[in-house]
């Protein structure tokens, strides 16, 4: 297991998942919502923001299916698809399709964002075919 | 702005070790080896240097660098940190140290030791990287933890947007292996076909083994050179004409990109070559940094020796083989001779100039680039004539 190093800026996003929510930053002063997680809006340069929740809406922008594991945790999972998509909201999140992987993905097919427990203090974000 | 850096340094001394797929020596012992070569290759002596951009590896420092040589007289020392676009951005930080009266003669180097072993060891390795810090947070966990799987998915949408195919893919990967067939210092030379790409084990689709470049040790150096300076030194010297980085949208995170077929060396191109006054038409030989297929054919894009997505049907035209309109990696690249993060596309293409490479010579190259690309999308170019 990779366990992320969480920063003062991230913390939330991460608590979130553990709560079943994925959230992101959305600026209080031009609505402008980013992602990842960082101090100040790149469109206004505002520091201001608040979480919102995603609606677990996203098309597929790009993927790999990972055959080699670089990284003993992931070495019984391969092969695992990774899917780069484009949220509803707008960021793009990457996120591992949910297993069996389905094999035919297109450009533009739709996801749903589901949460998967990893360990009792680790949720991560998955994609699951709609 | 745009003649900036034109034609005021020269590229005057390059050395390099053995390369090898291990090593018991360390990356400070290789990386001196490289430099004596550099310095003497210049007709210079250690004391002459007054400019260090040591690659920031396993250690490396312009101190430890002082400390060995007994230099007494270094007055600029600089990182480019951008992994594999270093080398060649140090070409550009080079010239303007140089330009601005700083110095007369910069070291730049680069070098990959002796390491107790790399088994899993790279996703560590990535995550100290200050510039890695996002993906390091945010994607490893999710088992994206090395560079051809942040890559792979640049590679799928450019297939799926463009029909690009892995046999285009393999195109790169076999005009490498050609010419590191007629270079003694190639660690891979045994012929390969499609057919052997096409059989080589995916690591991250559509990445095949053979799109992947090697895990090298050994290291390389060159001496930049004021002008006039260069003019008296042993070699005829191989001037600077133009050079450039440039540094994608969302760097931390190609994720987030809009560009997701489009690389840093997109912005820094027409910059190199608007300074050197030069088209892609006038390039005799390039030196592409090539740490996957995919990466080459996209850069041909970027710098437009074709259009955007027609990447693959260039390099399938025969264009970049070594009697083609652009012959590109006649060492072998990064994919055949070895892993040396690009310095060794910089020694490759002073050879070029200098006219000195035998059975693998462009003929009459006159003009040539070379690249470096690195972390998640930098670019960097330089434009050479002899």
């Amino acid at each position: 297991m990779i366990y992320p190093s969480v920063s003062i800026e991230s913390k939330a996003y991460w608590t979130g998942l553990t709560n079943g929510e994925l959230l992101l930053q959305e600026c209080t002063d031009c609505g402008t919502i980013r992602h990842y997680p960082r101090p100040m809006c790149d469109n206004c340069y505002s520091f201001g923001h608040r979480w919102i929740k995603a609606s677990g809406d996203a098309l597929v922008y790009a993927w790999t299916e990972c055959h080699h594991a670089f990284h003993p945790s992931f070495a019984e999972l391969t092969p695992y698809t990774l899917v780069t998509a484009t949220l509803k909201e707008g960021p793009r999140l990457m996120a591992p399709l949910a297993q069996p992987p389905k094999r035919d993905l297109y450009l533009g097919m739709k996801l749903k964002i589901e949460f998967n427990q990893v360990s009792s203090d680790l949720t991560l974000p998955i994609f699951k075919a709609t | 702005m745009e003649e900036s850096l034109r034609d005021k340094a020269a590229i005057t001394g390059i050395g390099e070790t053995v390369y090898s797929k291990v090593t018991d020596r360390s990356a400070l012992s290789l990386t001196l080896e490289a430099c004596l070569k550099a310095i003497n290759d210049a007709g210079l002596v250690p004391d002459d240097i007054d400019g260090l951009i040591p690659y920031p590896s396993q250690g490396l420092t312009a101190e430890s660098l002082i400390t060995n040589f007994g230099l007494k007289n270094v007055r600029y020392s600089a990182l480019t940190p951008m992994g594999g676009a270093s080398p060649v951005a140090a070409l550009q930080s080079a010239a303007m140290a140089i330009s601005s009266g700083v110095a007369q003669h910069v070291l730049i180097c680069l070098a990959r030791g002796h390491t107790e072993s790399n088994d899993g060891k790279i996703t560590a390795r990535l995550a100290e990287m200050p510039q890695m810090n996002t993906v390091g947070e945010f994607e490893m966990p999710l088992g994206a933890n090395a560079p051809a799987q942040f890559y792979a998915p640049m590679a799928r949408r450019h297939m799926e947007l463009f029909g690009t195919t892995s046999a285009q893919f393999a195109e790169i990967a076999i005009t490498c292996r050609k010419n590191a067939i007629l270079n003694d210092k190639a660690i891979m030379r045994k012929p390969m076909s499609l057919e052997d790409h096409q059989a080589s084990r995916m690591i991250s689709d559509p990445l095949r083994l053979y799109d992947c470049c090697l895990e090298s040790k050994g290291a390389a150096a060159v001496v930049i050179s004021s002008k006039e300076r260069a003019s008296d030194l042993k070699h005829s010297p191989i001037s600077i004409i133009g050079a450039a980085e440039g540094h994608p949208d969302s760097p931390s995170a190609i994720t987030q990109r809009d560009n997701f077929v489009s690389l840093g060396l997109a912005k820094a191109a027409p910059i190199a070559f608007k300074m050197a006054d030069v088209t892609p038409a006038d390039i005799d030989v390039a030196q592409i940094y090539d740490c996957f297929t995919y990466i080459v054919l996209c850069q041909l894009e970027d710098m437009g020796f074709c259009r955007k997505g027609e990447g693959g049907e260039f390099v399938m035209s025969g264009a970049i083989g070594r009697d083609g309109k652009i012959p590109i990696n006649t060492h072998g690249g990064l994919l055949s001779e070895a892993h040396i993060a690009g310095m060794n596309h910089i020694n490759e293409l002073v050879r070029q100039l200098r006219r000195t490479c035998g059975e693998r010579q462009i003929k009459d190259a006159s003009v040539g680039l070379v690249t470096g690309y690195g972390d998640l999308g930098d670019g960097s170019i330089a434009i050479l004539s002899r």
